[in-house]
């Protein structure tokens, strides 16, 4: 208590005013836009017809983001889901993502609440897939999972809960 | 050195015509004239062949010689197919020795790497018996062996020719396919560029660099070596000391032990003394001197005492039993405790490893991001590129979700890179606890299995009959003795080891001052002289020759390449054709001039095939043939090879002393022979 007394006296005795600056703060690589931007339509396009709904696009894209959601998510697909087995389907920057890529005209929002891969969308995954060095382990995730991922097929997947 | 072409003779034997020819070169300057395809780049081009050096032509391993020495030769219209055809070339060095060299190009009795030599002037006068010699080329040691022609040459050349190191880090002679570039220029590739065909394919480091330096005579070359050797003998100096210091380490172990101080890269001023030897105890750690003589002491004390019989043993026996039963138990304890703390440690170590595997992941994936960046903005994405939202246009960093005041990535990467510096050391740290650790954890299991075996062998007197000497009282004098003895073999063992190791250190230290002796160690006087004149050689003639592209004057050689720089930029890209071929002439001139004023080892011919004058302006042909008579006269030998119009080459060398070799037009320099 007296400290405190003591210290706001001292300040208050001082002429010069103090000054906070704000330091920038480190964020994890995939809250960045470019990143999200580039899974989100690669993602997209591994689904089929390019289009999916939100309840595929939380779940790959949790999936995408770690080594061990990858792991687990390709096993599941391939050995079937253990019981003591989970994963989270539920990614909270998604919402924002998708409303920036509609914005940009990459992704358009269908009437029964699916997103499509529009044509520059389109283009943008297929540029994104040439480049050699980008995204390597996300693109050899997506390209091991059966051939075009489908809303039943993340639904069966989960069912089991 | 020097080196004097005096006569060349070409030999084509078919079933018809024997065909060939033979060529005299003089001192000074000599123009052999020809048309286009009358065979004049083939006679140069023997040159090189007789003296096995077509390797400067690429890293193909075909005869560079056209078909009609090696297929068919057309004479009067009409095609005759080749038998057998070889060249000869006599020569002459500074001391005015002479030799002459043959080698088949296409024949059925020689090998093609066979050069057949005679020591003396063969050509010119074939009726005399000269002394032969054979040498091969063209393969592994030409350069090395006695019987390498190339070593010969050397010899005969006066070029002592340096080790330099190649790009696999080995060592190997400079060859001799990488310094005649200096002297000769064909036809077809030669004029591409400055120094353009100094074969890189023979993997030597730097070789523009060690070749300058070797044809300009530079005190430089001698020290890049040195320095080279020295790196050498750093890194041989840091590997002896970790198998040295993991010996160690490992040899304490095996004991039981820690040894601590020895740093695992090497130090200057490292002394034995700075190195520890820790002996676990149950709470702590002692000091292997210490721990010897506490022991020396308990085991002096025990042989002070009789080994008692059975009977009359007993009580003590019993007594110590006791007392063994009570240190089992309180060992126990201690065991405990640090398994316990080494398992904390494990998790530790566990949790940072996941941490920085983790940390491994973050950097992955803000490199992507990096790269998507630039990627995604010629994508049109605004979002990505401007940070702003593309509906609303208000700013819209990076993480918007959670920050208004985001890292840039590549602060965010230089971020990640500190972390995980910091939990690796941390790793480190742990890990190296947790070996201690084990090294405890063994040391009181040893400890308490020792224990028991002494409670048995005490049991065992207890009830053995009583004129017996006591067991356990033997066993204890036995076990002190033997550990004892295992921890002076160990000192013993250990001390030549860390003298070893403090003798690296001083090593250490020396090379390191040697290297950064060297480092500071500039060009010498003499060197800077050369390199100023070779500047002032270039820029003198650039001004005759009519350069034009840039000034002269603001042309310099570069003192890391020793090549024509403008500006720190190797020149080339700025420059016209024409242009580019003048600073051909003019860079390898001054080489030559070069040699004539300092000593150096450029053996003062130079040889160009086909000067490409056509696309530099008559002025300029005529300036270097006057530049070529010049230096000619200073007792060099210049061999152009032209297909210039006669009379015009003969005005331009009006007044210039040249020995020109004129064949008409229309005439083929290869052909039938008497």
């Amino acid at each position: 208590m007296s400290n405190h007394r003591s210290l706001s006296n001292a300040f208050s005795n001082i002429e010069t005013s103090v000054t906070f600056s704000a330091r920038p703060a480190p964020i994890p690589a995939d809250l960045r836009v470019s990143w999200r931007l580039a899974a989100l339509v690669l993602i997209l396009s591994k689904c089929r017809a390019g289009t999916a709904n939100l309840e595929q696009l939380n779940v790959l894209s949790v999936a995408l983001r770690s080594a061990p959601g990858r792991e687990l998510l390709l096993r599941w697909f391939n050995e079937g889901k253990k019981p003591d087995e989970f994963l989270a389907r539920y990614d909270p920057a998604i919402r924002r993502t998708i409303d920036l890529a509609v914005a940009d005209g990459l992704v358009v929002k269908k009437k029964n609440l699916t997103y499509v891969l529009t044509a520059t969308g389109r283009f943008f995954s297929r540029y994104l897939a040439d480049q050699n060095g980008v995204m390597v382990s996300e693109k050899q995730f997506l390209a091991s999972l059966p051939s075009n991922v489908t809303q039943k097929s993340i639904r069966e997947l989960l069912a089991g809960d | 050195m020097s080196l004097r072409i005096r006569r060349l003779s070409i030999r084509v034997s078919t079933y018809g015509p024997q065909c060939g020819a033979e060529i005299e070169f003089k001192d000074g300057l000599n123009v052999l004239r020809a048309d286009n395809t009358s065979g004049k780049s083939t006679c140069l081009q023997s040159i090189i062949y007789a003296l096995g050096l077509e390797g400067m032509l690429g890293p193909r391993r075909e005869v560079p010689l056209p078909h009609a020495m090696t297929d068919s030769i057309s004479v009067n219209g009409r095609d005759f197919r080749v038998q057998e055809s070889s060249v000869s070339l006599e020569f002459e060095n500074e001391r005015q020795e002479v030799l002459t060299v043959e080698r088949a190009v296409k024949s059925s009795e020689y090998d093609l790497s066979l050069i057949r030599t005679w020591v003396g002037p063969h050509l010119s006068q074939p009726e005399r018996a000269f002394r032969r010699v054979d040498y091969f080329v063209r393969r592994a040691g030409a350069a090395q062996r006695q019987a390498g022609f190339h070593f010969e040459l050397a010899r005969f050349l006066g070029w002592n020719l340096p080790q330099v190191t190649k790009m696999d880090g080995s060592e190997s002679l400079l060859y001799m396919e990488c310094l005649f570039p200096y002297l000769f220029v064909e036809q077809k590739h030669g004029w591409s560029g400055v120094q353009a065909r100094i074969p890189s394919y023979l993997g030597i480091r730097d070789v523009s660099k060690r070749t300058a330096e070797f044809i300009l005579g530079l005190d430089a070359l001698g020290l890049v070596l040195q320095r080279q050797r020295l790196e050498a003998a750093g890194y041989e100096i840091e590997r002896e000391w970790q198998e040295f210091s993991s010996k160690g380490v490992a040899s304490a172990e095996a004991a039981g032990l820690v040894l601590r101080g020895v740093p695992s890269r090497p130090k200057a001023r490292w002394t034995p003394e700075a190195a520890e030897i820790l002996v676990p105890t149950a709470n702590s750690w002692r000091r292997l001197d210490e721990e010897i003589v506490r022991l020396g002491a308990e085991l002096h004390q025990d042989e002070r005492t009789e080994i008692l019989e059975v009977g009359l043993a007993s009580p003590s026996i019993e007594i110590e039993l006791q007392t063994n039963q009570e240190r089992l138990i309180s060992l126990a304890g201690s065991l405990s405790e640090v398994l316990r703390s080494l398992e904390q440690t494990k998790m530790r170590v566990g949790s940072l490893e996941l941490r920085i595997a983790d940390l491994g992941h973050e950097l992955q994936h803000h490199r992507d991001a990096q790269s998507l960046k630039s990627l995604g903005s010629e994508h049109m994405s605004s979002a990505i590129d401007d940070e702003t939202c593309p509906t609303c246009h208000q700013y819209l960093p990076d993480g918007y979700d959670v920050t208004t005041n985001p890292m840039s990535v590549d602060d965010n990467i230089e971020y990640i890179d500190q972390e995980l510096l910091t939990f690796t050391s941390m790793r480190t740290d742990a890990l190296r606890v947790a070996s201690s650790l084990e090294v405890k954890v063994r040391a009181i299991r040893g400890e308490m299995n020792r224990i028991r075996t002494e409670m048995r062998a005490q049991k065992d007197s207890l009830v053995s009959p009583n004129g017996m000497p006591s067991v356990s009282q033997v066993a204890h004098r036995f076990h002190l003795q033997e550990r004892l003895s295992v921890l002076r073999t160990l000192r013993d063992d250990m001390q030549p080891l860390l003298n070893t190791i403090a003798s690296l250190a001083a090593s250490w230290e020396t090379n390191k001052r040697q290297l950064k002796e060297l480092r500071e160690a500039l060009l010498s006087q003499q060197d800077q002289e050369k390199v100023k004149f070779l500047k002032g050689s270039l820029v003198q003639q650039l001004q005759e020759y009519d350069f034009r592209s840039l000034a002269p004057e603001s042309i310099d050689i570069s003192p890391d390449t020793y090549r024509p720089v403008n500006e720190g930029f190797d020149l080339g890209f700025d420059l016209s054709a024409s242009d580019m071929i003048r600073v051909i002439w003019a860079y390898l001139f001054s080489f030559l001039e070069a040699g004539t004023r300092f000593g150096t080892n450029h053996p003062g011919l130079l040889i160009f095939d086909e000067p490409r004058q056509q696309e530099a302006s008559r002025m300029s042909f005529a300036a270097l043939l006057r530049r070529a008579g010049t230096n000619g006269a200073a007792g060099n030998q210049v061999i152009f090879a032209t297909s210039e119009e006669l009379n015009g080459l003969k005005s331009m060398l009006r007044g210039v002393d040249c020995n020109l070799i004129a064949y008409e037009s229309g005439m083929k320099i290869l052909g039938p022979r008497p």
